[in-house]
């Protein structure tokens, strides 16, 4: 009985350290540079297989300033800044996470446009045949059409 | 009759062959340019980056030319990104003087007084207001700008070969 009481407790003392460490575990402004960097890293990726980022991209800029405004404070606040650069650190982490959702996205609208060309190639070649074909007929026949109601009269 | 009824046979041959020429020759062009409106759509023929200094009044001209230490100055920093992709770019503002050795290859050997990073989507230009101070006295300051961009491969920004200067003469504050 003593046994799992101790046992209980050194759980919920190991819970209460694990949190509180959580808590106080800080960024610093070279751990915010690498993970923006890295964010960049995999926004370039998503772009070169045809995602569009423009929202990643706005998500960067604004860990780019936070970053920026928390640069500026640790001097003077240095909890604002670990609350500047932990928000920072989060941004550029979600772009991350965003990043490979954007270049499958990417990859299925290439892989769209390429069949939507060829498509197009192949109806643009269809109609090439047919026009080699039936040109003339096609042609001769609205002309006799158009001139059905004509006579002849002799000069 | 026969030589006339030949004649016109003949007429008419050439006109089907011009008439079957033009149309397949359209159907070609049509098909040309969608071809290259596909493949060329996304590429860009000639990269570059672009930095700009610009004067207070968002203009090439009334730069600075004397400053005294520690007053505030302001100047626009234009950056353009015509490279292609997207780019993450640095722009750090060093201080040195006309010994000081800069040029596209090589960076100014000096710690940087301020940075500005900016993440550019391509064709995308960027137009900010800086305000900037020189600490210390002296007669043609060189106050530089340099490129950086971010490269993945190397997990660091290099020196994109770029820079711009503007010189100052800076005086001592009156007092």
């Amino acid at each position: 009985m003593h046994r799992r009481r101790a046992l209980v407790a050194a759980f919920i003392f190991l819970i209460l350290l694990l949190s509180s460490a959580q808590r106080a575990y800080s960024f610093s402004s070279s751990q915010v540079r690498q993970e923006i960097g890295q964010a960049y890293a995999s926004v370039l990726d998503a772009e070169q297989k045809g995602g569009n980022v423009t929202g990643l991209v706005s998500q960067l800029n604004e860990a780019i300033t936070l970053l920026n405004q928390g640069d500026a404070a640790n001097k003077t606040n240095p909890s604002l800044a670990q609350q500047l650069y932990s928000s920072a650190f989060s941004i550029a982490s979600n772009v991350i996470q965003l990043s490979p959702g954007v270049a499958s996205a990417g990859v299925a609208s290439r892989s769209l446009s390429l069949e939507i060309f060829a498509s197009e190639t192949a109806v643009l070649g269809i109609l090439a045949f047919l026009a080699y074909l039936l040109t003339p007929r096609v042609f001769w026949s609205a002309w006799v059409r158009a001139r059905r109601g004509w006579r002849v009269r002799k000069a | 009759m026969g030589q006339g009824t030949q004649g016109m046979e003949g007429q008419e041959s050439v006109i089907d062959e011009q008439l079957t020429a033009a149309t397949v020759g359209i159907i070609l062009v049509i098909a040309l340019f969608n071809g290259s409106n596909y493949f060329l759509s996304n590429r860009t023929v000639e990269p570059f980056s672009e930095l700009g200094i610009l004067g207070p009044n968002q203009k090439i001209a009334d730069y600075p030319t004397s400053v005294y230490a520690g007053q505030n100055f302001t100047l626009y920093l234009y950056v353009g990104n015509h490279e292609g992709h997207v780019m993450y770019y640095d722009v750090l503002v060093k201080v040195g003087d006309r010994s000081s050795v800069i040029n596209e290859n090589v960076s100014l050997a000096s710690p940087p007084i301020a940075s500005y990073s900016i993440v550019l989507m391509d064709n995308q230009t960027y137009l900010k207001p800086i305000v900037l101070s020189l600490s210390h006295a002296g007669t043609d300051e060189r106050l530089v700008f340099e490129l950086w961009d971010y490269r993945a491969n190397v997990s660091g920004f290099v020196y994109d070969h770029r820079f711009n200067q503007i010189y100052l003469n800076v005086t001592a504050p009156p007092i």
